[in-house]
């Protein structure tokens, strides 16, 4: 009893501190997380244009989508680019967190290598990889031409663009994902590894039987990232593709369908009932994924 | 304790800075700010306000918020829906927006005040900012778009260059014979190069052919008769033909950019690239001729675009907003801009210079084409472009038949229209 009063006053003293530090972050989180998704859900049920008052619609902007074939369209490619994307990085990210985990040579250079496109601006992504899968001077098609095959329109096929950005967004994903692997890796215990090899389990056994296990925690966390991360995929899209080129409306995610309705056609409260429905979206496969781990993470 | 004081101290840190901002002193001159996008002509511009500042020492302080055109448009809504807008702003055809949101000032009272004679300014430019009857905007400078060709190219592969008045079939006629003789000499140049945007390609060719992008009472779109979808068949056939670059090379690499690199014969462009032609390596070796559009079935008219600049409506010091609108807009001030080759003036007594700012291209095509071109047809509303310009820009690449196309995007952005006109 004592020492539950004594731990209280010890909390309603440091509370007060502690939310002043933490007031620059809140007050930031407050206004441009909080009002701005409780006023996009608002949008969503009023006619909203560049300047206008809103003006309530009710279900209208919903029941609009389901007519729109364009959204469609944008909703297929988001779900591509999320089915083929989220187990390309997980897979790779493993991949080469466990490669890195050896102890071979120049272990620092490959790590500072790996994890340099997650410290550089998705401008300077998307522009590098535009001019390197330039169909007449990019440097990919430079190389399939010397190997004697055909030079391949990466951006501007219809049939290949939705690839291209998919290589692009899954090498620009797998790096800050494999630290956050290696550091997974590097935090099971050696205990388990030397009990492995005392009794002669080989490498994969050691991999698939130990390693795996323990590192569901951490790909279960890098899978939610990553599906939350692909499903708001937007820049790539934008840098890459010139609006005017008929790739775009090939390769089009609801991130870039919202910002065309929001930002060019002004109709803001159209354009929030598509973010709304992302919203649902991302929801829904987290809420699964949440419930579907308890069948495959362990938990030490 | 410490602790305590240090949040504190923090806190009222983080206050401070907060109000700090909005603690302008009242004293000295009056802050004025100018947003605009071009980095190519900020400095120019800069060297004007420099001018306006020091005519107005102690009075009135003008600056430049340079903002890229990428983010232009979206941080302009963003600060004139707040209300912390700069005073003064590039406008173009996008103005309708504005004074439908009550975001921009009329001018009226101002240019009666002052008697500003309006006539000074090119006709078309002044009635493009004139919207329900009142003026939002005093015109900078007008776009024309022309044919620039390589004469390099013509001269390598012993073609003519293209003649004044020449038609669609001229155009045609001479890329077919640059095409052959490409092939034979096994060259890896393109006859004709063109931009994928409206602008300097398909609302002319439309126009040229007898259509409209847009009826002149903005109220009905004409893409999908059959002039319209006759004139973007014909530049498919010019792919197809393989007398323009194919579609996937245009949609990778601008126009412009493979014209300047020597990849392509002809480009149809705009008079805002024209300093890129000038400046080009091409350019100062005196290789690259400027030209009308060839006439299609109707003329060889050509879109005027143009900025002028527009005063927010919140803003605190109206006054010497206007000052600078009209200290910018001056014949003096456009003069210098074309002195410089920034912009071609709408202000029509600064209009000599332009010409003379280019000396390795021929400017005199350019002030030729804005006396027989069209205004850039927009009513303000960008819902109904984006069916017109995606079913063209499908249309364009071949993936889908152009006729159908056309009249599909035609009938939604109809739709559309109809329902502003309501």
């Amino acid at each position: 009893m004592k020492t539950k009063r004594k731990h209280s006053k010890f909390k309603s003293k440091d509370t007060l501190a502690a939310y002043l530090f933490i007031s620059p972050m809140l007050i930031g989180v407050f206004i441009f997380f909080v009002f701005a998704f409780l006023q996009n859900i608002y949008f969503s049920f009023n006619k909203v244009g560049a300047f206008d008052t809103p003006t309530f619609v009710g279900i209208d902007n919903y029941r609009r989508l389901l007519t729109d074939p364009i959204f469609f369209i944008a909703l297929k490619n988001t779900i591509f680019y999320t089915v083929l994307g989220v187990p390309l990085v997980v897979f790779f990210s493993i991949l080469i967190a466990w490669f890195l985990n050896q102890k071979i040579k120049g272990q620092s250079i490959y790590r500072t290598a790996i994890f340099l496109p997650a410290i550089t601006m998705p401008a300077a992504i998307g522009l590098l990889w535009r001019w390197l899968l330039n169909y007449q001077y990019g440097i990919v098609n430079y190389i399939i031409v010397k190997l004697g095959g055909t030079a391949v329109a990466w951006l501007s096929d219809t049939n290949t663009v939705k690839w291209a950005i998919l290589l692009v967004l899954v090498w620009s994903m797998v790096s800050y994902q494999v630290i956050i692997m290696l550091a997974g890796l590097q935090g099971i215990s050696k205990t388990y590894y030397e009990a492995a090899e005392v009794d002669g389990a080989n490498k994969w056994q050691i991999f698939f039987k130990i390693t795996l296990p323990l590192l569901s925690p951490t790909i279960f966390f890098v899978t939610i990232m990553s599906t939350i991360g692909i499903l708001q995929i937007f820049d790539f899209i934008f840098l890459m593709i010139q609006r005017t080129a008929v790739a775009y409306q090939y390769s089009m995610s609801l991130v870039s369908y919202f910002y065309e309705l929001a930002f060019t056609q002004n109709l803001r409260g159209y354009a929030s009932a598509v973010s709304i429905v992302l919203f649902v979206i991302i929801l829904i496969i987290t809420v699964v994924q949440f419930v579907g781990q308890k069948k495959w993470v362990n938990y030490d | 304790m410490i602790k305590k004081l240090f949040a504190f101290a923090l806190v009222s840190l983080l206050a401070f800075s907060l109000t700090a901002c909005s603690t302008n002193t009242a004293k000295g001159p009056v802050n004025i700010s100018l947003t605009l996008w071009d980095e190519v002509q900020a400095p120019i511009i800069q060297k004007n306000i420099d001018r306006f500042n020091t005519l107005n020492e102690g009075k009135i302080k003008a600056t430049i918020e340079l903002v890229p055109w990428s983010n232009y448009w979206q941080k302009l809504d963003a600060s004139l829906g707040s209300a912390a807008s700069a005073d003064v702003m590039w406008m173009n055809v996008y103005l309708p927006k504005y004074v439908d949101g009550k975001v921009v000032k009329a001018l009226d009272e101002f240019i009666k005040k002052d008697k500003l004679d309006l006539t000074q300014y090119v006709t078309a430019r002044v009635d493009a900012f004139k919207y329900k009857n009142q003026q939002y905007s005093l015109p900078k400078g007008l776009d024309a778009v022309f044919v620039a060709y390589n004469k390099e190219i013509f001269d390598k592969y012993g073609v003519d260059y293209p003649k004044e008045g020449w038609s669609w079939d001229d155009m045609r006629a001479a890329a077919t014979k640059l095409r052959d003789a490409i092939a034979a000499k096994s060259g890896k140049e393109y006859p004709i190069a063109m931009e994928l945007d409206g602008q300097p390609s398909y609302i002319n060719f439309i126009q040229q052919n007898g259509s409209a992008y847009l009826s002149a009472d903005g109220k009905t779109t004409n893409i999908g008769d059959a002039k319209a979808i006759d004139a973007i068949q014909q530049v498919v056939n010019l792919m197809s033909d393989k007398l323009m670059a194919p579609y996937t090379v245009l949609s990778e690499t601008k126009g412009t950019d493979m014209f300047v690199s020597g990849q392509a014969g002809i480009v149809f462009i705009g008079s805002w690239k024209a300093s890129v032609l000038n400046e080009s390596s091409l350019g100062k070796t005196g290789k690259i001729g400027l030209v009308q559009m060839p006439k299609m079935a109707s003329s060889n008219t050509s879109v005027l675009g143009g900025l002028g600049y527009a005063m927010s409506a919140n803003t605190k010091n109206p006054n010497q907003a206007w000052a600078l609108i009209k200290f910018l807009t001056s014949e003096e001030s456009e003069t210098f801009e074309a002195k410089n080759g920034i912009d071609f003036p709408a202000n029509i007594k600064a209009q000599a210079e332009y010409v003379k700012s280019f000396p390795n291209i021929n400017g005199q095509v350019i002030a030729n084409a804005t006396l027989t071109g069209f205004p850039y047809p927009s009513n303000g509303n960008f819902e109904w472009t984006t069916f017109v310009d995606d079913a063209i820009t499908l249309a364009l690449s071949g993936k889908a038949p152009v006729a159908e196309t056309l009249k599909a995007g035609a009938l939604k952005a109809q739709a559309v229209l109809d329902k502003l006109n309501k």
